[in-house]
């Protein structure tokens, strides 16, 4: 059954999926498999710290991953994902809790495109945030 | 000496060949980019869910690569010395570009997704490299920050993302120690 979220209910404000999960030693398994990303200072805790990191951190495809599904919950079936920029500010490291969330911040309409803008973050329990980021969604509308 | 502005004048607006990755995109490693963050998303998981199988939008980087990363992919990092003491890194998206430490870590990324990828689609990147600069860290006093722009089109060559990537390169302690610098 297909979700369809229109852009006419969506109003600023409304709170994105927020999700927790701790960087286990087995996330840390999954990330590489999901990744592919094989660098050593997202999975081998002696090269990481060597290089200055509290532990092994969790890479980039997988921060993206973690933002693109809150997004992607939240837009429903039907949506799409036009845009999303984050900056990697802090390291998310085995044994933190990490949480992703977010917000809407705005609407519009631009041409026959309707537009919802919003804030996603992760935080983590040592830093707070340690990846702010932002995005555009495109919904469908009622009005066709 | 690392001579930053001869690195900006030979590298900047250069742009690489396009370049087609070995495989297609594909159900199982999809499977795995959203278990990693448990991402049960019928859209992505579910073959034949809605027809045809999108590919999840942040998972585009990976069936990007013209090769997998890992044990029997490039080398990320991996360095190796050239004459004046400048280091050419082998890493596959830095485009063979002198750099100053043998290190790199994502600083951070802006994605635009601009035409769906569906199971079975295959991508093609061409790299441009956009920006140099040296910018202070507390890793190195003297990180180097390449700005990368890939634009990947897919395989009716319709341009389906674009990626603009802040990428850090910087030296190990142990590099920094060879090197005369104390680290802040």
């Amino acid at each position: 059954m297909t979700r369809t979220v229109y852009w006419e209910d969506v109003k600023e404000g409304d709170a994105l999926p927020s999700y927790s999960m701790e960087i286990t030693t087995t996330l840390i398994v999954d990330q590489v498999s999901g990744s592919q990303d094989y660098n050593l200072m997202h999975h081998d805790t002696a090269f990481a710290r060597r290089q200055g990191a509290p532990d092994a951190y969790v890479n980039t495809g997988f921060i993206e991953a973690l933002l693109s599904r809150s997004l992607t919950d939240f837009m429903g079936d039907t949506g799409w994902l036009k845009k999303l920029k984050h900056q990697m500010r802090r390291f998310n490291a085995l044994g933190d809790t990490i949480k992703v969330a977010g917000k809407v911040t705005g609407k519009r309409i631009e041409g026959a495109e309707h537009l919802v803008e919003c804030d996603v973050w992760i935080e983590n329990n040592r830093d707070g945030v340690s990846v702010p980021g932002s995005a555009i969604l495109r919904l469908p509308s009622k009005t066709g | 000496m690392y001579d930053i502005e001869a690195v900006r004048r030979e590298w900047i607006g250069r742009t690489s060949s396009k370049r087609r990755a070995k495989y297609p995109v594909e159900h199982e490693p999809i499977r795995r980019h959203c278990l990693m963050v448990g991402n049960e998303n019928p859209l992505y998981i579910e073959p034949g869910y809605a027809g045809r199988t999108p590919c999840p939008p942040t998972a585009l980087w990976i069936f990007s690569m013209v090769e997998r990363l890992g044990p029997q992919g490039p080398k990320l990092g991996k360095s190796k010395e050239k004459s004046g003491g400048k280091k050419e890194s082998e890493a596959a998206f830095s485009l063979g570009m002198p750099m100053i430490g043998s290190q790199f870590t994502n600083m951070g990324r802006e994605l635009e997704f601009l035409l769906p990828v569906y199971v079975g689609d295959h991508l093609s990147t061409a790299t441009r490299t956009a920006d140099i600069f040296i910018k202070p860290t507390r890793l190195d006093p003297e990180s180097l920050w390449i700005v990368n722009e890939d634009i990947i089109t897919n395989q009716n060559d319709e341009v389906v993302c674009l990626i603009r990537n802040t990428l850090m390169n910087f030296r190990t302690p142990d590099e920094l120690k060879a090197a005369g610098v104390n680290p802040q």
